[in-house]
């Protein structure tokens, strides 16, 4: 394949995972209400306000905003944020273990096949705990919105 | 470096230690309005109702709403092409991945393994694009009804 073509396909690829990212958020825009709705097919990504969308991040970013003018949902999303840039960091922890456990078994002129396979598999204990505090997040950003909304019924 | 692998695993079994396994789950309030809890549960004038990978469910949530029902009878065909098309694709990979093994010694034969296998990645790929688009449709079909219920609620 030449370098023309396989910039073209790399682009043709790249524009049709953008598209099918934004066609997983539903096509009904719910009417202006104080009451907080998701509007994406994940549930935990896109919100709509007040009539207006709020993105929470990869990061937890924008979460105490959403809920912002009740205290006890304000502190959900702000451990949903903590829990969100936990994950990521033994996440990163994680990966970086088992690409210095790879680069130390890949390395033939020094032995250092017990600690690479230390490395190696001793990722596992960060990515797991990724795992779980990821699944911490998204449990506290769906009670701060059950919250949220709860509360304005009263 | 062996004391730092020691003590990543260390700092993480602390961290893992130091907060549950899962967060407490809050249990939404009984309301008219259908709401999604963090167990992914969906709960609807007070009781439960389970909704399936497969959108079975879809049509009790919202039934009594016909603008909902169209959005939850999408959603239940989206997601069951959806995982149709994702089993196609990978019982296409398996095929393809041993025939590319069986016909290691016939270029011919072995490419068109391959292309299997890549076809059946595509289709795969195309059904789980199907049932990210049935959970918007079934997201939809539950904002339909719950500002179908305010427009009842306030007469305009």
């Amino acid at each position: 394949m030449t370098g023309t073509k396989a910039r073209g396909a790399i682009l043709a690829v790249t524009a049709l995972l953008a598209h099918s990212s934004c066609a997983v958020t539903g096509t009904y825009e719910p009417r202006p209400s104080s009451r907080i709705s998701s509007v994406d097919a994940t549930g935990y990504r896109t919100f709509v306000r007040d009539g207006q969308r709020h993105e929470v991040g990869l990061l937890g970013g924008g979460a105490e905003e959403l809920v912002s003018g009740n205290e006890a949902a304000v502190a959900e999303a702000h451990a949903h944020r903590r829990d969100r840039i936990l994950a990521w960091s033994f996440l990163g922890l994680g990966l970086g273990g088992f690409t210095a456990g790879t680069i130390l078994n890949l390395d033939q002129r020094h032995r250092h096949d017990e600690l690479g396979a230390g490395l190696y598999f001793g990722a596992f204990v960060p990515i797991i705990t990724s795992v779980i505090f990821s699944s911490r997040a998204w449990h506290e950003l769906a009670n701060a919105i059950n919250i949220y909304n709860d509360d304005l019924e009263d | 470096m062996e004391r730092l692998g020691r003590g990543i695993a260390l700092l993480t079994a602390l961290a893992a230690a130091g907060s549950s396994a899962c967060a407490a789950t809050y249990v939404p309030r009984p309301s008219h309005y259908v709401v999604h809890d963090a167990d992914d549960r969906y709960h609807r004038d007070g009781q439960e109702v389970a909704v399936g990978l497969l959108g079975g469910g879809a049509e009790r949530l919202v039934a009594g709403d016909a603008r909902a029902l169209e959005h939850a009878r999408r959603a239940q065909h989206e997601m069951r092409l959806g995982w149709t098309l994702y089993g196609v694709g990978w019982a296409s990979l398996l095929v393809g991945a041993v025939a590319a093994g069986a016909w290691s010694h016939d270029r011919l034969k072995e490419g068109a393994a391959f292309g299997v296998m890549g076809l059946g990645a595509g289709v795969s790929l195309v059904g789980v694009w199907f049932t990210m688009k049935g959970g918007a449709s079934l997201v939809d079909a539950i904002n339909v009804y719950n500002d179908d219920l305010d427009a009842r609620a306030v007469p305009p």
